[in-house]
Parts: C-alpha cells; structure tokens; sequence
C-alpha cells in the first residue's frame, strides 16, 4: 500500500547533479528522446546502469519511412538495449525484470531515473508502479523533457495516433468497483477529440469530467484542446464539469484529481483517462497509485506516430519520494 | 430574460446509459411490439432466456433498465400504489449489470494459465451478481416492499453461506448488508489480483472460498422462493448488457450458465448485433442453440418490420419530450409529425425548377430529340405542373423510347385512361423511379439540394435505430432554435431547410465516429465512403437500370477470415445493416448476404433513403469487396469504374473518385 507521497519539482540539475544508480529512457524520432541522457553526460553525471527502451513498433515506423532514430546518441551496447514491444507492457515489464535480474534484486533505496519524454503513457504507467508498489522504491526522479513545437497537420489539428484497437484499463491499474456505485469518468483532455469520445462510449460514465491543460504549453493549447473536444463538451452537464490543471505539472494536477475525488467518491467509481500532456498523465499516475480503487482507462491506438514534435524545449525532473 | 430565451433543446439527452432512474422514469415509452412477441415465443418476462441484439441506440439499454428492480418499484411508488403489495403484483424480479470491457480485458494476461482466469472469472462474475441480489434485497426491504424479521434474514444470510463454505462466521451479524459487504471484500481480493497479476509473473490466486459457477447465481434465488412467500413463482431475470465486452472465454463461461438456466432464474442479454464470438459453452460438445435455449430479439427487424407501430413508438417519445418545455406543451406543439414540416416529392421538384432560370432537365431533353432530329416534338413532353413526369419522359428518351410513344403514354396517364395499357405502364415507372428522378433533378439544379425532412423520412433515416431519430430531432432543433426560433415556438415548425441541414449533420456526425470503431474503424470508413460513391453513381445512371441502389450482395464465404471479420465489424456497429440473403439466381450458386448501408448515411452522400429492387451490379465479388475496404485509391478508383461503368456515365454525374470531399449536394 502506498504511503504519502512527498513531491518536488524543479529544473533539471539547477541544483547539484545527483548520480543515478539506474537510467531508463526509449528511443522515438524525436530529438528530445536523447536530451536528459545528454544532460547527463554533459554535467559528467555516473549512471552506474541504463537501459533504453527499443519498442519494435518504433523502430519500423521509423525505418520504414527513413526517419532518423536518436539511438546512437545515446551510446548504447547491446546489453543495454530492451527490445520490446509497445502493446504489450506486461511482456516489456517482465522483460525488463529478467534484464535487470530484478527478481532477487533489492533497488528499493536505488537512485532511478525515468525519462518519460517519449515512453508511451501505459509503459510508463506500469513501470512506476512495479518500482513502487512492487519494488518498494522509496523514490522516483522522472524526467519529462518538453518539445519545442508539435508538427501542425494541415487541416489545423495535431497527429499523434491514428485509430484505436482497444480501449482498455492499463495494466495494473484496474482499480476495484463497487457495484453499488455509478461511474465518473475523469478525462484529462489532449488534442485527440475522437479518443475521448471513444473512452466516453466505453465506459458509458454516469458523470464526465473533463480537465483542461491550463496554462498550456502554448496559449493556444487550452483552446485546441477544447475545440477538438468539443463532441463529450458539447453535453450540457460534461462542460459544466471542466476543470483545469497545469499542463506541465503533474503535482498541481495530482491536487485536481485530490478535489474530485473528494467530492464524488462515496457515490461514484472513479476512473481517469491520461489522454493529456505526459506531466498530466503522470499526475494521475501518481493519484491512482495512491487510491487503488480508482481505474486508468487507455483507448489504445491502432498505430502512434512517433515523430510529432520537433526539437526540445526545457526539461523537467520530478521527484517522488515515498514516505 | 424571457422563457422564451432559456428553451433548451427537447432532445439533448438520448443515451440512456447517462440517463438516472428518474429520467428513465420520465422519458419510458413502452415498446409494445416487443412486449407482444408470445405469438413467437418471445416473452420478456418469462422464464427463457432472451437475447436483445440490436444497434447502438435501439433502445436496449433502456428496455433493460427499465425492467430492473430499483426502477420497477420507483415506477410503483410512483404510481401511489401500495409499496406492501409490490412484490404480489410482479411477475418478475431484474437486476441489471453491464459488462465493464476495459476492466473485463484485465482479466487475462500471460502471468497467469488460461485455465485459472477461468476459474478466476466464474468465482469473479458470481461476487458481482451475488451483490446485486443482495441490493435488490436491501431495495426491496428500504422501500419496505419487503418486510422481514431479522432472524429470517439471519437464516437465509446463513443458508447462502452454507451454498459454499462449510465455515461459519459470527451469526450475529448475518443480514443482507454484512453478506453484501463480504462479498464485496472477496470482489477486491479478486480486483487487487487482477492489478498485480500484471507486474509478477507466475502468480498465483488465493482466495477461500472460490465460488464455483452457479453457486449464488441460481442458489440465492432458489433459497429465497423457498424462504420467502412473496418470491414463490417469481422470474428473476439477471439482465446482462453489452455482452460483446466479454472476452470469448468469458462469453463461454456465461453461455454455460445460460444452456444450463435453472429456474426461477432466467437472463436477459443485451448485445450489440454479432455480439456473441462464441456460442460454445465450457462442454466441448455443448453449444447454444437459438430456439433451444434463447430467444432472440433483434431490434432493428422488429421495429422497421412494423412501421406503424415504430413510427407510433417515436411520436410517443418525441412527445414525452416536447411535453418537458412548457412553451410547446403550452401552445399544443408536441406532435413531431406536425413540427416536422414535409414536402410531396411534385412539390419538392417544383420548387427546384422555379428557383432557377434556366431549365436545365428540358435543355437536356432537346439536346437528346435533337439528336433524333425530333426537335418539334419538345412541347408535347413538357409538363410544367409537375417537372418529375419531364424527368421520367427524359429517362424514356435516353432508354430510346419514341417521342411519339412517350407522348401518348404521358397523355394516357395525365387523363387517367386507366384501361389502357400504356396508363399502366407510365404510372408504374413514374411510381417506381419518381424519388429516383427527383435526386437526378436535383443533381441537375446544384447548388440546390434533395431535401431530407419530415416525419416520415426520419423516422426511415433512422433505420429502427431510435437513438438516429432522436439525433436527427436534436439537430433540426439546435438550427431552428437558433436560425427560426419564432416559427418553432409561434408555429409550431422547422422549416425543411433547417431538418435537412440536421439531417445532414447527423450523417456527418455518424460518419465521423466510423474511424472510431475498434481495429476496423479506418477499412470501414474506407468502404463506407467508396460505397457512397457507388451508390451514388448508380443513383445517376442516365438510364436508371435501378432506381434507388444502397445496399449490395456478397457470398460471404468466399470472403477472407479477415474481411468477414471486417463486415461483421461494419454490422455490429450498425454502419451496415444485414438483411435476409437473396436467393440464389441458379440453384447452384451460393446464397449471397446483403448489406444495405445505414440510412443515417444518405445525406451525406445525396442517396435515396429508400432501398429497392435487385440488380446484378450490386453483386460485388470477394476481391471488390478486399479492395474498396482494403485497397489503395488507385485499386479503389478501378473497382469502382468497373462496378459503375464509367464508360456510360452521363455528362451531368459527379467524378466518380470525387468522393474525397464530397458533400450533400455540392
């Protein structure tokens, strides 16, 4: 069971560089995938061990359409390549044990950093919560380094994913139902309307509630966000219901989800869909590790696309100690 | 502010998965047709198991809903009828649940055998249904429909527990809400499993007791018949919705308990057509059998197939809601056959012909009798009163009827000579191609557009979907509340522009949640959007081989597994609708099933909302079929030339791989 959570968050390495007993971080086509292990190696930080994520899905979609991939930068050996794949984080997480001989291995006082830039929501969702609850780490420094800007489609809108598989409770995080209660769906809302309205048509909640990324990366955003949602915003009683919470701090967000839970949990089931900014979604980690009733739903796409941002911005680490 | 400013829109709320007890209370329209089905076996509240199959928003949910416990005594309550007497006046007893797919998902993954989620589940699926019984109970006792002494309540409490364990706990604190409460706490050792299930691997499920299947499903009711005078030959359905959720292990597990129902318990499953995966059972050689050991209802045949009473059903929930805004029910507008304004289609093409000033349909005539050097004949085929008996003249012309005979069969018909043969003729080609026309009309007069109002036609857009028809409602209202607001609330009516603009939002609207439908959205969307310009192009043919195509014939066993997969995908979303296969033209040829495009789709692509006939080009082959799901826009683009025969198509037809854009009436 997870104790109180003591959060901080700051700019990475303004105060003095720590050196990390374990590094984990994924290659994508993005150039910010690379940028913490850059910073690492430029402030002669010791990471004792690291481990990069090669999702097969990445790397085909990559190669297939003659994208550069960033994993030469991060000097990699072949011990420390995780060849995985991205639907399956029950196999990726098994996989990682077994690399890392976890099984007889105590790293509950190790140094870890995760770098959750490009690592897809349930991979990293599942990961925290292994090293927590199963690992019983006692702290977390999660790295999230920004993008400079989101490739534009023409049409106006952002492309991140294209259809969806499945839409499913991420591993581990299924919560626990009492029949007697309704459902509340909380939905951290990001760019792609057609998901949320497909998480709304499979849960079926009994109340919406939408949180909107604010402030926003970019002023713009907030109302993007919103204008691409507006087929669950535009029932009377879901728009009623929006809240806020800032895109780029995941503790701010967690106090959100705090609040609403506080106000619907004796009559309703709660359950959360990550489908905002990667901070935003790694609040509601960090909620849902901490109340294990509440479920965290995923509609799962039918492909990613992995290279839609460009260049990086400021990078963020967040630590999460466990009391 | 006025009242007349804060009307809100009668029709904003129609899933009845977000509607409360109370709403569902309020908006309940009883769908008599499927209350009446003894005649073929059907009985909804009787002891077999029944399986509700039909598209997202036929009513499903609602029915189920309504049938459960807690709204059956609301509506007693409601009807200040005594509470004491509740349980001697019904003949059954419901509880409902909807299978949950994002957590029922969670119930496998490689950590754990196959062979113990299986276990894992039935124990699971008992947990819940065990709660709901003890809810209804505790439902039944707070609304004091049930009056029991807490030393009985001890002694069933005990009785079920003996169903299963042998064990007993502290007796005093058996009653309905302890049991409920134990169970809940063995549904969490089960949901804490489930979560770590997926970070250890080779774990194992400890629980004591595990329920076997059936223990509580059908102990419980049986002991409280024979504990409890007012349950004795009482149904008690379990209604299980949106039974396509389950995995197939799990369908096979509840088949199990549906082949094997012991009374007083019976299921009701909701599911979405193509719902079930499987009809095996957990018996290898056991499998469900409809007739056997279920019913089925499917809801879109039975509604379309008794259009008066579909279309009585939908005046009568229409006007539940119109009664809820007191500007209408006040000034008497709550027939939606009469908001909805119509027109005839003579009226429709009419109006067409006078906008313009150029009369492009008899341009088009004189270039054809110019053609035969005919050109004289021009004015003893017009006939202004009614521009669709010129069309049907132009069409008999391009089939190379004489002006002359053409003449005389007009003349026949206009002065009603009803003996003659050519009277018969005429009126029977005018009769069967005047909707077909007036779409080519239209076509010939864009920018104008086919319009799509009025009662009658929404209620065919809708497809016996009746959550289409209330969408369409919601649309034409949203436009004339906001563009013609005095006519709503002063006459009574939305004008056929404002309906057509709905209409056409709705199919945009349904045509955008396509791409949505899980693994198959985008080969469905692909389809969907090929067969409108199919459909299309056929509806234009010159020569109107058929006058309103949307649909087409496939031997479906010829298709791939994939493909199959794909239709039966396209079906269950109701995007496609699968009717009774055609016969065979030879004897020796397969049966082929037909698909007709959902009808909510038609506006979107200018389409008849309308089906008939049976043309041999709407018979498309396995690989027609692979290609306009699956294939490239180069491959799509050459099966639909050679499905429409491009070579013939008329000057006036849209590019047939315009299709990319295309919109109502551009």
């Amino acid at each position: 069971m997870l104790g109180y959570m003591e959060a901080a968050k700051e700019f990475f390495f303004r105060n003095s560089a720590v050196d990390m007993d374990l590094f984990i971080a994924s290659i994508s086509g993005e150039e910010r995938c690379y940028r913490v292990w850059n910073m690492l190696n430029e402030r002669d930080m010791t990471v004792n061990q690291k481990i990069i994520f090669y999702f097969e899905e990445v790397i085909r979609s990559l190669e297939s359409g003659g994208e550069q991939k960033y994993d030469e930068l991060f000097n990699v050996n072949e011990k420390e390549k995780m060849h995985s794949i991205l639907y399956d984080e029950i196999s990726g997480l098994a996989a990682l044990e077994e690399c890392l001989n976890l099984d007889d291995r105590d790293i509950s006082n190790s140094k870890i950093l995760l770098d959750i830039s490009t690592m897809t929501k349930p991979y990293f969702f599942i990961i925290i919560q292994y090293l927590i609850n199963e690992k019983k780490c006692t702290s977390l420094h999660l790295a999230y380094t920004e993008p400079q800007s989101y490739y534009q489609l023409q049409e106006g809108g952002y492309l991140f994913t294209r259809g969806t598989s499945r839409s499913s409770n991420i591993p581990a995080y299924s919560g626990m139902k009492d029949v007697s209660k309704k459902t509340a769906l909380v939905i951290l809302l990001g760019f792609e309307g057609e998901r949320s309205s497909e998480v709304v048509r499979s849960v079926d909640p009994d109340v919406t509630i939408p949180v909107n990324g604010f402030p926003a990366y970019m002023p713009k955003f907030k109302d993007i966000s919103l204008l691409q949602n507006e087929e669950i915003l535009k029932e009377p009683e879901t728009l009623y219901n929006l809240r806020y919470a800032p895109a780029k701090d995941p503790f701010e967000t967690k106090i959100v989800l705090e609040e609403i839970y506080a106000e619907y949990r004796d009559h309703y089931n709660i359950c959360i869909s990550p489908l905002g900014t990667k901070p935003m979604a790694l609040g509601a980690c960090l909620f849902a590790l901490k109340h294990p009733d509440v479920s965290v739903i995923y509609p799962y796409p039918r492909e990613y696309n992995f290279k839609s941002s460009e260049r990086y911005s400021d990078t963020w680490i967040y630590h999460v100690e466990i009391i | 502010m006025t009242e007349n400013y804060k009307i809100r829109n009668p029709f904003a709320d129609f899933n009845a998965s977000l509607m409360d007890e109370d709403d569902i209370l309020k908006y309940w329209t009883e769908p008599q047709v499927l209350f009446e089905l003894q005649a073929i076996g059907v009985d909804l509240t009787g002891p077999n198991p029944v399986v509700l199959m039909g598209g997202r928003g036929t009513g499903k949910t609602m029915l189920l809903k309504y049938m459960s416990n807690e709204i059956q005594i609301k509506q007693f309550i409601k009807e200040d009828l005594n509470v004491e007497e509740f349980l001697q006046n019904i003949e059954y007893l419901a509880i409902y649940y909807r299978f949950d797919g994002p957590s029922l998902s969670s119930f496998s993954n490689r950590n754990v055998p196959e062979v113990a989620w299986n276990v894992i589940f039935e124990h699971y699926f008992e947990l819940i249904i065990g709660q709901k019984y003890m809810l209804m109970l505790q439902n039944l006792k707070k609304n004091g429909c049930l009056e029991i002494a807490p030393t009985d309540e001890e002694k069933i409490v005990s009785r079920i527990f003996e169903l299963f364990s042998e064990s007993q706990m502290d007796r005093d604190n058996y009653n309905f809400t302890f049991l409920f409460e134990w169970l809940q706490n063995k549904q969490h050792e089960v949901d804490k499993f489930v979560n770590m299930a997926a970070l250890r691997r080779n774990i194992e499920f400890q629980s004591e007791p595990i329920i076997p299947s059936g223990k509580l499903i059908f102990g419980i009711p049986k002991l409280l018949e024979e504990s409890l005078s007012n349950f004795k030959h009482k149904n008690i359905l379990i209604m299980l919705d949106e039974y396509e959720n389950l995995t197939e292990y799990q369908q096979k597990i509840i088949n199990t308990l549906i082949k094997h129902t012991k009374r007083p318990v019976s299921f009701r499953i909701g599911t979405r057509i193509n719902g079930f995966i499987t009809y095996d059972t957990l018996n290898e050689d056991e499998f469900l059998m409809e007739d056997a050991d279920y019913r089925k209802i499917l809801f879109e045949d039975i509604l379309t197939s008794s259009k008066k009473e579909y279309k009585q059903l939908l005046k009568k929930i229409t006007e539940k809601r119109l009664n809820e805004i007191p500007i209408l029910e006040r000034n008497g507008f709550t027939d939606i056959e009469k908001i909805l304004e119509s027109v005839t289609n003579e009226d429709e093409a009419l109006q067409i012909v006078n906008k313009s000033s150029s009369k492009r349909h008899i341009q088009e005539m004189k270039n054809i009798l110019k053609q035969k050097s005919a050109e004289s004949m021009l004015p003893t085929l017009l006939y202004h009163e009614n521009p669709l008996i010129e069309m049907l003249n132009l069409l008999l012309l391009r089939r190379g009827e004489t002006p002359e005979k053409i003449k005389d069969m007009m003349k026949k018909y206009l002065e009603s000579e009803k003996e003659s043969e050519d009277y018969k003729k005429y009126k029977y080609l005018y009769e069967k191609n005047k909707l077909a026309l007036l779409f080519q009309l239209v076509s010939s007069y864009r920018p104008q557009k086919k319009s799509y109002a009025g009662f009658d036609m929404f209620a065919m857009l809708s497809s016996g979907i009746i959550r289409n028809f209330l969408e369409l409602c919601y649309q034409s209202f949203n436009l004339g509340l906001f563009f013609d607001r005095n006519r709503l609330l002063d006459e009574g009516e939305i004008s056929l522009e404002h309906q057509t603009d709905g209409a056409v939002i709705r199919a945009e609207k349904f045509f955008e949640t396509i791409e949505r439908i899980p693994t198959y959205g985008n080969e469905i969307k692909s389809l969907v959007q090929r067969l409108g310009a199919i459909f299309y192009s056929w509806q234009m043919d010159p020569r109107l081989k058929e006058p309103e195509p949307t649909y087409f014939s496939v031997d479906t066993t010829s298709l791939s597994v994939e493909d199959r997969k794909i239709l039966d995908a396209a079906v269950q979303w109701s995007v496609l609708q699968k009717k009774k296969p055609m016969k065979s033209r030879s004897p020796i040829m397969p049966r082929r099933d037909v698909y007709v495009l959902n009808r909510i789709l038609a506006p979107k692509f200018s389409l008849s909302y309308r089906t008939r006939g049976r043309t041999s080009e709407s018979e498309f082959s396995s690989k027609d079929i692979h290609i306009l799901m699956c294939g490239s826009e180069d491959d799509a683009n050459r099966v639909i030339r050679g499905l429409t025969g491009e070579k013939e198509r008329h000057r006036d037809q849209m590019e047939l791989w315009d299709y990319e854009g295309f919109e109502n009436g551009d």
